[in-house]
């Protein structure tokens, strides 16, 4: 597999706080990586780091293949679009001005596609109207353009989604998931709104107090969040007949204790168990959700 | 680097601030010498040289005006790209930061070059025709000419200095007034002492004055005053001096400015 980014061992400590801790994770090509953290987490400084916006302490981290600290990394950077934080916008210049000074400092020969870029983003219609005067949304969409501007291959977004109405996080998201498409685009995205990311991510990477707590694809996360029965029962002799009577899938943790993913009622499974001469002694639903998940990650409880 | 040098000088045109700037500037050109021939009797005109005038073009009494307009360009210029945070796309996009910064000090060259360029301008359509000819030899106008717009492009490369390594424009607009006092301070100091020397002499008939100041002292005094940007803005525009070495010294301070700038701004965090 390749891998846009990989990370190893990276630490960034600021005097006497250490905001990253042997930050070790990898981005797949064509996914789109979710980095979920709450807030001080430490997902905008690995942002900053990445986008060279700052230096590592310890570790070390490469795009596209290139170490950052050599002079292949500003070819693989040219592959690179991002926001950072908040927009980066010229307030004096239009939608349009800020759009041809990326082009220009991108060295592109002409102004094609930016008309192309303002229309993905709905911003077409804008004129000459100072970016100062845009509203929040209308600043986070042109930030996107900016950050398509060079074609890219990968494209980090910090927050992408703060600050905008459920139309404006709607338009995003459409946006997020048609580059990513047709243009196999990839996306790191970091968020701390876990129901959002859930819709779009294929991929996640769990940061707390600067460590990357795990990583796990889309696939594996819904395996973990599916509805599941844990049971536990008298005997194992015959279990695993009595489990397969019930068509759902199962995975035994010990010889007298397992999970049962899908639904069931509790009478109908004791009842199965029962006809093999097995007693059921204890048995839980759960319903989880991303954000049960990474709350349990982090080692809280959900309060229902 | 074209690209950077492209897209800075296309953001900056776009700039009210820097044409409310610039235009103050052409004004300054125009109307100080018809003012001053204006307010001239026939004696001060007849004392006053047209090369005092262009000299004017780098300081008046001193004072760096085009040092401090440079000042201000490079806070509120790149002070912005801090504050905006569009350095950032500049470093994501994949230019190096020694080229972002030789891009900015470039930049702000280019347009201390302008100004110098319409100051002469100016100079030839209305201070020779008002205060006439040139009375020194032409290798020493051009010798004016050439010590003026390395000083400006020393300036630049201070005041680009303070604005990429303070990051905040208000603190580089504090640091850059700091540095402004304190060139008041040195021409005040060592202009004093050169003054008194040439005082002493003037007024003693003995060949050993007590309170003269030493040979050293005053060569020290002369060299600070040579060396530094806002000496020389004195030295050219209060005292007519043109010496060859003030463009070398201007190349030193642009040396060393841009490779402790560069140095710097390659480890400042950024936000």
């Amino acid at each position: 597999m390749e891998y846009c980014l990989t990370v190893d061992g990276l630490s960034k400590k600021y005097r006497k706080y250490l905001a990253l801790d042997g930050v070790t994770m990898r981005v797949p090509q064509g996914a789109i990586y979710g980095l979920v953290g709450k807030n001080g987490a430490g997902k905008t400084t690995l942002i900053r780091i990445i986008c060279g916006l700052q230096a590592p302490t310890i570790g070390t981290y490469s795009i596209f293949g290139a170490p950052y600290n050599s002079k292949e990394i500003y070819s693989a950077r040219r592959r690179m679009g991002g926001i950072v934080e908040s927009p980066a916008l010229y307030g004096n210049m239009s939608a349009k001005d800020n759009l041809k000074h990326q082009f220009m400092l991108l060295g592109k020969p002409s102004f094609d596609g930016i008309d192309g870029l303002l229309e993905m983003v709905d911003l077409k219609d804008t004129g000459k109207k100072p970016v100062r005067n845009f509203s929040l949304g209308m600043r986070q969409r042109l930030s996107i353009a900016m950050a398509l501007a060079s074609d890219p291959d990968f494209v980090v977004l910090d927050e992408p989604i703060n600050g905008l109405d459920p139309q404006g996080i709607v338009e995003i998201r459409e946006i997020i998931i048609k580059l990513n498409k047709e243009r196999n685009i990839t996306f790191l995205i970091s968020s701390h709104i876990l129901d959002e990311l859930s819709k779009i991510a294929t991929h996640y990477g769990f940061i707390d107090k600067g460590k990357i707590l795990k990583e796990i694809t889309k696939d594996q996360l819904e395996d973990n969040l599916k509805k599941r029965i844990v049971f536990k029962v008298d005997t194992a002799v015959e279990l695993c007949s009595a489990l397969d009577e019930t068509n759902l899938q199962y995975k035994l943790t010990s010889p007298t204790e397992g999970e049962l993913y899908g639904e069931i009622s509790i009478s109908a499974l004791s009842d199965i168990l029962k006809s093999r001469g097995i007693t059921l002694i204890r048995v839980n639903e759960k319903d989880e959700t991303l954000e049960s998940y990474y709350i349990n990650l982090l080692g809280g409880e959900v309060n229902d | 680097m074209i690209k950077l040098l492209r897209a800075n000088l296309t953001r900056i045109f776009k700039s009210v601030t820097f044409w409310i700037i610039f235009s103050l500037y052409i004004l300054y050109s125009v109307f100080l010498p018809v003012i001053l021939h204006s307010v001239f009797d026939d004696q001060s005109l007849a004392e006053t040289s047209t090369e005092s005038i262009l000299a004017l073009g780098y300081g008046i009494v001193g004072f760096p005006v085009q040092g401090v307009l440079i000042a201000i360009m490079c806070c509120i210029i790149f002070g912005l790209d801090f504050q905006n945070g569009t350095l950032r796309n500049k470093i994501i996009f994949g230019h190096s930061r020694s080229r972002i910064y030789t891009a900015d000090f470039l930049t702000i060259s280019i347009i201390s070059l302008a100004m110098n360029a319409v100051y002469l301008l100016a100079f030839l359509m209305i201070s020779l025709p008002l205060f006439g000819k040139f009375t020194i030899p032409p290798k020493d106008i051009i010798l004016l000419i050439v010590d003026g717009t390395f000083m400006l492009l020393a300036y630049s490369a201070t005041y680009t200095f303070v604005a990429l390594v303070c990051k905040n424009p208000i603190v580089s607009i504090i640091i850059s007034i700091a540095l402004f006092a304190l060139g008041m301070i040195l021409i005040t100091v060592f202009a004093d002492i050169l003054n008194e020397a040439q005082y002493l002499v003037v007024v003693s008939d003995d060949l050993i004055v007590p309170d003269m100041p030493s040979k050293s002292l005053i060569g020290f005094s002369e060299f600070m005053l040579d060396f530094f940007p806002s000496g020389q803005s004195f030295q050219i525009a209060n005292n007519n001096i043109f010496k060859w070495q003030m463009p070398l010294y201007s190349l030193i301070v642009i040396g060393v400015t841009n490779g402790a700038g560069i140095t710097i701004f390659n480890k400042v965090n950024i936000k």
